[in-house]
């Protein structure tokens, strides 16, 4: 996923590079206000590891290919999110400057794209709270391979606007985003399995190591509603690969019967253009023009069903008290 | 990443550079000199194919001050290449709109965008290794820390640096004896390979902290001691800096190549 320099506007890089240099002011400030001088040590050899365990690469099953792990998920989950931020943004950097993967003026693109998803949305959002509760395999892996997929997922769609928003590729955003979704949310099944694996390794060899081994004595409440975001988004995501491939039923018949993909209202009707201009001022996402557009409409409803399920939960805790 | 760009490169990085131009330099206005040439380099458009070369002309130049090899700055420019293009690929197939005609045949703006992207990409690189070359990751990170990025993460950068090595080793030995157990079956299966990097976890933890008590032993108080004489801001480093970033920015605004072409 790393992006290179010559595909990006120096304005889009910029932007990225100020967003990501605020993201690692507030790492820095975190880190060094929980535990002090003490980490530096402990991020560096982190991120040494972090080349090693990608050097070894793994068969992927059923595939006779290999892999390798990106670590954000990982890190986080032994280091805690903001200091797991910090030293794969280091690894990124080294990776940039010794052994020309990724750009420089890109860098910050590259450390929202990879760092950011995974260690500040994958695994606080999602890994942790999955994590909560009686500390099972299956659940290992179900926390893992969710964060892994949803931040690939963020990080793809990240990469794809970056690099239509520059304008240097002719590529259009919905054709890059059809391309880049179904690979990464392949790559983060493999990478989430992997994690997975590791992370069950350490909860079983010392388990003290792991950022806030004391989530299994949480109760796992946020769990279902998680899991159940989630499969939405991947249904979402699935349906949208498959309906920009085959036409809407109505659309189809119509192509059918007539010829014509839409039929247009007729010039002379006054009432039909006014009611088609309100509808185009009005639509947030006029006529489909992307196939993400189902995408987008999923998570404006997960958003919004969010904060209803919000607003009464506080309604309900007041009624109680 | 694969084994033998890592190989590769730490041993270059063990056995040291050879002595450059750049090192004379402070390392500040290197760092900032390649900035300004890759946001000017960068900023041309994507049709300026002509004023681009003259970007290559103007690295090709500061590469044979420097004394580097082009051969060693240009190598690690080809590992971007596949992915460029992959992407720029695209662009001689959607973007078909005839701009010039060369020897009877027409060229399409998809065609000149392909080559301006693979052009962008190989100097993008190079300057970057040209400049990683010529000072040192150790003197960028010194250079970052004096222009102000805070202490945790150049530290951290430089332990980075320092470990990688060690740590690498560490991982060859392990993947070394299980070869060596595995009865000439290659393939690393998952259960095996989770087991391998945890391990690998645990030790490198382990490692950390054996280290920080180390430092705190040696009198440690949160900043590594500064390498040798602290270096001061000459006339010289002024200088390299004008010359450095007035070159690439005024090809950038004034674009002469296409400004003559248009005559």
């Amino acid at each position: 996923m790393h992006m290179s320099d010559s595909l990006i506007s120096p304005i889009v890089a910029g932007v990225g590079a100020v967003v990501a240099v605020s993201l690692i002011a507030v790492a820095i400030r975190r880190t060094s206000r929980e535990a002090g001088d003490k980490m530096i040590p402990m991020m560096g050899v982190m991120g040494a590891f972090i080349f090693a365990a990608q050097m070894l690469n793994f068969t992927i099953p059923g595939t006779g290919s290999s892999g390798h792990i990106v670590g954000g998920i990982l890190l986080a989950s032994v280091l805690g999110p903001w200091a797991g931020f910090l030293v794969l943004s280091s690894v990124l950097v080294l990776q940039a400057l010794l052994f020309a993967d990724g750009g420089i003026l890109v860098l910050g693109c590259n450390i929202i794209n990879m760092a950011a998803t995974s260690c500040l949305i994958g695994y606080p959002f999602i890994t942790r709270p999955l994590l909560a509760g009686r500390r099972t395999f299956g659940r290992v892996m179900w926390a893992s391979v969710a964060g892994s997929v949803v931040a690939l997922f963020i990080g793809a769609v990240g990469v794809s606007l970056e690099t239509t928003l520059s304008g240097i590729t002719a590529l259009p955003t919905a054709a890059f985003l059809r391309y880049m979704i179904p690979i990464h949310l392949v790559i983060g099944i493999i990478e989430g399995v992997a994690t997975g694996m590791v992370l069950w390794f350490l909860s079983w060899r010392r388990p003290a190591l792991l950022h806030n081994a004391d989530l299994d004595k949480q109760k796992g409440t946020s769990a279902i509603w998680l899991t159940l975001a989630i499969c939405s988004l991947a249904m979402a995501a699935l349906f949208t690969v498959i309906a920009s491939s085959s036409p809407d039923g109505l659309e189809w018949s119509i192509v059918r019967t007539s010829g014509v993909e839409e039929i247009v209202a007729p010039a002379t009707s006054t009432t039909h253009r006014f009611v088609e201009a309100v509808q185009e001022q009005t639509a947030l996402i006029p006529d489909y023009e992307l196939s993400s557009a189902g995408l987008i409409g999923c998570a404006i409803l997960l958003v919004l069903s969010f904060i209803l399920s919000l607003m009464f939960r506080n309604r309900s805790a007041k009624a109680n008290k | 990443m694969s084994f033998n760009l890592i190989a590769d490169t730490i041993s270059t990085e063990k056995t040291g550079r050879a002595e450059s131009t750049f090192t004379r330099y402070d390392t500040r206005a290197v760092t900032l000199a390649l900035f300004c040439y890759l946001v000017a380099m960068l900023s041309l458009p994507a049709t300026n194919l002509g004023d681009l070369l003259v970007m290559g002309c103007l690295l090709m130049i500061a590469t044979s001050l420097s004394g580097i090899k082009l051969r060693t700055v240009l190598r690690k420019s080809l590992l971007v290449l596949p992915l460029v293009l992959l992407i720029g690929l695209f662009n001689p197939i959607i973007d078909r709109t005839p701009i010039a005609t060369f020897l009877g045949v027409i060229i399409t703006r998809g065609w000149v965008t392909f080559l301006t992207i693979i052009i962008r990409g190989v100097l993008a690189v190079s300057a970057v290794a040209l400049v990683t070359e010529g000072v040192g990751f150790r003197s960028i990170c010194d250079a970052l820390r004096r222009m102000g990025v805070p202490k945790l993460f150049t530290e951290q950068l430089l332990f980075l640096h320092r470990y990688l090595f060690v740590i690498v080793e560490e991982a060859q030995e392990m993947s070394r004896a299980r070869l060596a157990r595995s009865g000439g079956r290659n393939k690393l299966r998952l259960k095996v390979w989770a087991t391998l990097i945890g391990t690998l976890l645990i030790r490198s933890i382990d490692r950390a902290e054996r280290i920080y008590g180390a430092m705190l032993a040696r009198g440690y108080q949160g900043r590594m001691p500064d390498r040798g004489v602290k270096r001061r801001w000459h006339k010289q480093d002024t200088l390299l800096l004008i010359i450095a970033t007035t070159l690439p920015i005024a090809t950038a605004i004034f674009q002469p190549i296409r400004y003559l072409s248009a005559l």
